[in-house]
């Protein structure tokens, strides 16, 4: 999750899916977000049906047949994805009218449980509808934020929201703060270094460390990361030797310690 | 660089912190209910009764101390619990974090830790909690102290005052002001809101985890400035709270006997007594100095019912407000009398 568009959830949820795979897990990705480019970075055309997207699942009525795309499937096994788009606005309206609205992706996984090991839900900039959705179906969150101003202040907006919403939408268990990971930094600019340095007033890691929040390895900007998504693959194939692999890897590490 | 008018990261994540305080409450809630229902004991350890010690933190905030939340224990329920716990063995275990050298300090559980040691037993079920700071453990203690059913109003006032005190960095004198003004506002008595914008929601997060309404919080607040005795008699459970601020807000003088004549009586049975006894103190007989409170001598302690009964009577009749008759206050109660004695008289007809 984030609040602020653009700062790197889906470039994270596709390379996050691929080093799972790797390491034997297997993944299905969800998209929730009606910009749809999930669909793009795994490299799949957009689904011609809304009955072939997650707008399908988020039904009373659903059985059990989720719409399942493999990702990069001549290259890896063990990776799927339930993908979003246009449709998911209209299904965003409609949800306001269901009873179970914000619990719907929680009951089609409880009702048909997806036999993935992990799960990852790729939500969209700001908080929405959807947010709810995917809070509710989830175990855990991990926040993407960018180290500039107004991303922070954003992200932690969107903690507050999720302590609250926990509550609010009775959460039992309540889905736990995996952590929060800063994306895009560049070291030439003095806001990034700033906000990602260790003056305890301007710090984003001391605020994190300060409330106990696990904080990622940083992940630097990087055009390669960029050009990966752009063809519809994960930096791990379309530049295997990269640094930033090395930290993706590492959080796929965490998260099936988790 | 410099700083310019950029806001501070740390002000940005104020919102965000007060959240994740209350969540904690609502996740402790769930955790001492799952703990509860929970009888396979997993997770839980026997840990040595004699390597455990109370929480003593004070935390040392621009030199305002908070001290653990326990400081009183009524002998009679721990008493009660020891015998339980000798009976049936213990229920819930106790929190604890680690010290240095296998040592613990008790995070909840002071009370269950006492009565264990006080039986001999050596070690006691527990959980460790891991990596707990002095703050975090001093809240956690506050918080669970609040939640629990058994701690009387009088302690979980003070657990909560202290639970707000930390929360909203400020002395106990000000948390007062801000719980008046905040139940004043509520109440539309005032528009004034010299509060901070971030206060409100502070309380009102920490008391609905706590399921307490402000207009309760506020009404106990007098609790914390009883006098030591009617304190202690809270405490002790021999007074409830009400009972001891109606006596408290009566003439000091009558403190006493009304703790020991008044403490088990009905509010409004009590707030009459008091009236009585007010306007007894104010009847012109007491100018002669003499407390108008019968007072008991010493031999009517050991002495037979009938003969205390009857030396009482004697000490009316010789009163000065009686030779002239009383008022009708006494003739309403001297017909009650009159009614007693019948009831017994027509009892021992059919001995
Ligand atoms: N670390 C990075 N370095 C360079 N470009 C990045 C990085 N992270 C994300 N991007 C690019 O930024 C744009 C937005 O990223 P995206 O993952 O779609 O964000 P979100 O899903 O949060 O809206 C994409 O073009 C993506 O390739
Ligand atoms: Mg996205």
């Amino acid at each position: 999750m984030s609040n602020a568009g653009g700062t790197g959830k889906t470039t994270f949820a596709v390379n996050l899916a691929y080093q799972l795979a790797r390491i034997g897990q297997s993944v299905c990705l969800l998209g929730c977000d009606p910009n749809g480019s999930l669909t793009l970075f795994a490299g799949l055309d957009d689904p011609p049906e809304p009955a072939q997207t997650l707008d399908h699942v988020l039904n009373t009525s659903f059985s059990g047949d989720y719409p399942l795309y493999p990702v990069w499937p001549d290259r890896m096994e063990g990776i799927d994805a339930v993908l979003g788009g246009l449709v998911l606005t209209q299904t965003a309206k409609r949800l306001e009218k269901e009873p179970r609205g914000a619990y719907l992706l929680a009951d089609a996984l409880e009702d048909h449980p997806l036999s993935h090991d992990v799960l990852l839900l790729d939500c969209p900039g700001t908080i929405e509808r959807f947010h709810e959705v995917a809070l509710s179906a989830s175990t855990h969150v991990l926040v993407v934020i960018r180290p500039v101003d107004k991303d922070i202040d954003a992200g932690f907006k969107l903690l507050n929201w999720i302590y609250d919403a926990r509550k609010v939408l009775r959460l039992k268990p309540a889905p736990e703060i995996l952590g929060v990971c800063p994306n895009g930094f560049r070291k030439d600019l003095a806001m990034h270094r700033d906000n990602m340095g260790n003056d305890p007033e301007r710090s984003l890691p001391e605020a994190l460390k300060s409330m106990g929040i696990h904080k990622f390895p940083t992940i630097r900007e990087s055009a390669h990361l960029t050009n990966a998504s752009a063809n519809g693959l994960p930096l791990g194939i379309w530049r295997t030797g990269e640094e930033i692999n090395k930290a993706f890897e590492e959080i796929a590490q965490m998260i099936v310690e988790v | 660089m410099a700083k310019g008018n950029r806001r501070p990261i740390t002000a940005m994540a104020q919102g965000a912190i007060s959240a994740q305080k209350d969540d904690e409450i609502e996740r402790l809630k769930q955790e001492l209910d799952s703990i509860a229902n929970d009888s396979s004991g997993q997770g839980t350890l026997d840990l040595p009764v004699d390597r455990i010690f109370p929480l003593k933190i004070a935390t040392h905030d621009e030199g305002r101390i908070i001290h653990q939340p326990r400081s009183y224990f009524d002998t009679d329920r721990l008493d009660a619990l020891k015998q339980s716990i000798a009976e049936n063995g213990l229920h819930e275990p106790i929190f604890v974090r680690q010290l240095s050298d296998g040592l613990f300090g008790i995070i909840d559980g002071e009370r269950r830790w006492r009565c264990h040691r006080e039986l001999g037993k050596s070690t006691i079920p527990g959980f460790i909690l891991e990596g707990i700071s002095d703050e975090k453990a001093l809240e956690r203690s506050l918080t669970s102290h609040c939640l629990r059913e058994q701690v009387s109003p009088l302690e979980q006032t003070i657990s909560i005052m202290n639970l707000l005190r930390l929360r909203l960095e400020m002395d106990e004198a000000s948390v007062r002001r801000l719980l008046y003004s905040l139940n004043n506002a509520a109440v539309g008595n005032s528009k004034t809101t010299d509060f901070e914008a971030s206060q409100p929601q502070t309380v009102q997060g920490i008391l609905n985890s706590l399921g307490l309404q402000l207009g309760s919080l506020v009404a106990r607040l007098p609790l914390l400035d009883l006098p030591s005795y009617l304190r202690d008699a809270v405490e002790g459970g021999k007074v409830n709270p009400t009972n001891a601020l109606l006596i408290a807000r009566s003439p000091e003088s009558l403190h006493h006997h009304l703790l020991e004549q008044g403490a088990t009586l009905s509010k409004r049975e009590l707030r009459r007594f008091i009236t009585e006894l007010k306007q007894f103190q104010e009847a012109p007989t007491s100018t002669n100095g003499k407390s108008i409170i019968p007072q008991k001598t010493e031999e009517e302690d050991n002495q037979p019912l009938t003969a205390v009964v009857t030396a009482k009577w004697k000490r009316i009749q010789q009163s000065r407000f009686m030779k002239t008759g009383g008022d009708a206050r006494v003739q309403k109660k001297l017909a009650k009398v009159s009614q007693l004695l019948q009831e017994i008289e027509d009892y021992i007809a059919t001995k």
